[in-house]
């Protein structure tokens, strides 16, 4: 079987089938109201109890962040407005718990949905948390009984209660049949490092539970029952792996610098707060990209100034005075956003997006400015522009940097210092990059959209993917072309993109002399660990005979050939 | 009933965390706990009822006390909101 890979590794366990509960929670009139209300006092009780238990855990472990999901869980299960509603319905309508349980989760999820404030509109899904651990409470079923010992959890959907749940049992890998790659369960597993495979279609009816399963999240495969050759594949697979944990320890939490001891910075590229704790785990010097599609997903309406305050803020927190690079809303391209209205268009990656639509849209754009203005006044904060093709873009986005901050000023609100930069990834910026460089506070180069942009190729389309690789000379040329331009105006290059985590290619960037490069988290220490064999002077020469090659095979070569001589 | 006007100080106002600090402190006394928010009417022993409050950094609310307890629950009410809901 094949899915998405939503969480990178692989793993090798027993399936644990979580199945979709089904209660019949249709409406029955009760004769004896007090018996019932007492059923779902029980109930709540038995909830409270183990969702307290399960808070006390992970607070010992020191694991906050889980534990105030849970906390809100726990809190919902004391308020008038959900039980206190549930336990009314049963009394004055006289009708089963059951029933009531699933009317008032219903009006009480659509109530919260259709608020204009995401971090309510979140709680939705906490509210569907409850209700199912309500009706397994009231059905008197036990959860199907944990096995001790590793296992791999297979379900239709998760909720992130049952991730930290399952995290704490053992969990080696999770393989849903739906499940989105922004979904809560997706970034609570990307935040434990616990592989993942979504959209596996037909999953619950090819496993059993309890069968053996290899979850191959690097390949995209689940293999049920793996033959002798596939697990000994694995075994090999855990012990590099193992082995290149430990060798990477020592590079945690040291300083960043190249092997002739020139400083650099690796950052991390993150879409939630989620992500945070882990981040500083791997020792991420700072954030070089933060994705804030997700604040604007899965939702109905654009979130309000507030509510991203609320959730760049913690970030800045969290980060305890590291950098934190925000770009701005990049909404177009392959990722669609219902609400913004942005039609259908053929070419969506040449299309409405990014800076164009924001630009167009103060409505959507000024309150995303107003709380990243806001959380600069936490924390060392800069602002990134996506899509940037014509200095007329920079100049109409700082004009509105400065209306919000005017604005905020007359509010009587604090807001920060920050320093606007912009992700270099159109040709058109690319080339213009000695005038860029003058009109903004530093570069993020974006390699994903330039190489596809630079080799007119969509990045998407699998039979032009040969053409979209990251060693295309033609690529290389403008990295160079535009650190070139960044360093004679004395502004930080960073990149963001794929290309930055890439062993074969990190020599070439610290040759061309990129400052900092954002990566996924867990490739931190390993990022780090490449940049400190690699001297700056040896690379430089390096990139200068990349440079000189004509093909992406001969700089492939190239490469590989000049690195064998340092090791 | 008591009435008094609460200013919020912490930096992130009526969030999660401290929606649930509030309904906890709150819930411990007899009496109702409301706050007046733009013409609306929010109960603070609800934590659903505190978020969507929806109070900022800044702003000043009217909180409603009534019950027997009354001037104690103000009394613990103002403590709360003097210690920023213990956050910054």
């Amino acid at each position: 079987m094949n899915g998405t890979i939503a969480v990178g590794g692989m793993a090798l366990a027993e399936v644990h089938i979580i199945a979709e509960q089904h209660t019949d929670v249709g409406r029955r009139a009760v004769e004896q109201v007090e018996a019932e209300e007492a059923r779902l006092d029980a109930a709540v009780r038995l909830c409270a109890a183990e969702l307290s238990k399960l808070i006390c855990q992970l607070q010992e472990e020191g694991d906050s962040d889980h534990a105030d999901i849970l906390d809100f869980q726990l809190l919902l299960l004391e308020d008038d407005h959900y039980i206190g509603r549930i336990s009314r319905m049963v009394r004055e309508e006289r009708v089963n718990c059951e029933y009531a349980v699933s009317q008032c989760s219903q009006a009480y999820r659509q109530e919260l949905s259709s608020l204009d404030n995401p971090y309510l509109n979140e709680r939705a899904a906490d509210i569907t948390d409850i209700e199912k651990r309500l009706l397994r409470a009231l059905s008197q079923r036990d959860e199907a009984p944990v096995r001790p010992g590793p296992k791999i959890a297979a379900a239709v959907d998760l909720t992130p209660s049952q991730v930290v749940e399952l995290g704490r049992q053992g969990l080696r890998g999770i393989v849903l049949e739906k499940g989105g790659l922004s979904s809560h369960c997706v970034i609570l597993a990307r935040s434990m490092g616990i592989p993942c495979i979504i959209g596996v279609a037909g999953l619950l009816e090819q496993v059993r539970d309890g069968q053996s399963l290899l979850l191959d999240a690097e390949g995209g495969r689940i293999i049920v029952e793996p033959t002798l050759e596939e697990i000994q594949a694995f075994e090999q697979y855990e012990a590099a792996y193992r082995a290149e944990q430990k060798e990477l320890e020592q590079f945690r939490h040291a300083p960043t610098a190249t092997a002739d001891g020139q400083a650099m910075k690796v950052y991390a590229n993150i879409t939630s707060e989620l992500e945070v704790p882990e981040l500083l785990k791997q020792g991420g010097e700072g954030v070089g990209l933060l994705r804030t599609e997700l604040l604007y997903m899965e939702r109905e309406s654009v979130p309000d100034e507030d509510s991203q305050y609320a959730a760049y803020s913690a970030i800045v927190t969290g980060l305890a005075g590291r950098p934190l690079i925000v770009r701005t809303l990049d909404v177009g391209g392959d990722k669609h956003i219902p609400y913004l209205n942005i039609p259908q268009e053929d070419n969506p990656f040449l299309g409405y997006r990014a800076i164009r639509y924001c630009l167009d849209y103060p409505e959507v754009f000024h309150p995303q400015l107003a709380a990243i203005l806001r959380a600069a006044a936490l924390g060392p904060v800069q602002l990134m522009l996506p899509m940037v093709a014509t200095m007329t873009e920079v100049e109409r986005a700082r004009d509105a940097v400065a209306q919000v901050r005017a604005e905020l000023k007359e509010r009587g609100t604090e807001s920060g210092p920050i320093s606007l930069g912009m992700m270099v990834e159109t040709p058109a910026a690319a080339i213009m990059a000695n005038q860029f460089a003058g009109a903004v506070d530093f570069f993020s180069i974006g390699t994903n959209d330039l190489t596809q942009y630079l080799l007119a190729a969509d990045r998407n389309n699998a039979k032009v993917a040969g053409l979209n690789s990251y060693f295309q000379p033609a690529l290389l040329h403008m990295v160079d072309h535009i650190c070139q331009c960044a360093h004679r105006h004395g502004i930080e290059v960073d990149i963001c993109g794929q290309a930055g985590e890439m062993d074969e290619l990190i020599p070439l960037w610290v040759g061309m002399g990129v400052d900092n490069l954002s990566v996924s988290v867990p490739s931190i220490p390993r990022v780090r660990r490449t940049i400190s064999q690699c001297g700056a002077v040896a690379c430089r020469r390096l990139a200068d005979r990349a440079l000189q090659c004509s093909c992406a095979q001969e700089v492939m070569s190239c490469v590989k050939e000049e690195v064998k001589k340092w090791s | 009933m008591v009435v008094k006007e609460l200013q919020v100080q912490n930096k992130l106002g009526f969030h999660a965390r401290v929606a649930s600090r509030i309904t906890r402190s709150v819930s411990a006394f007899q009496s109702s706990v409301n706050v007046r928010k733009d013409g609306r009417c929010f109960d603070l022993k609800s934590v659903t009822g505190v978020m969507m409050a929806n109070a900022k950094h800044g702003d000043i609310v009217t909180v409603e006390i009534d019950g027997p307890d009354e001037e104690t629950a103000a009394q613990a009410l103002e403590v709360l909101f003097a210690e920023k809901f213990g956050e910054t």
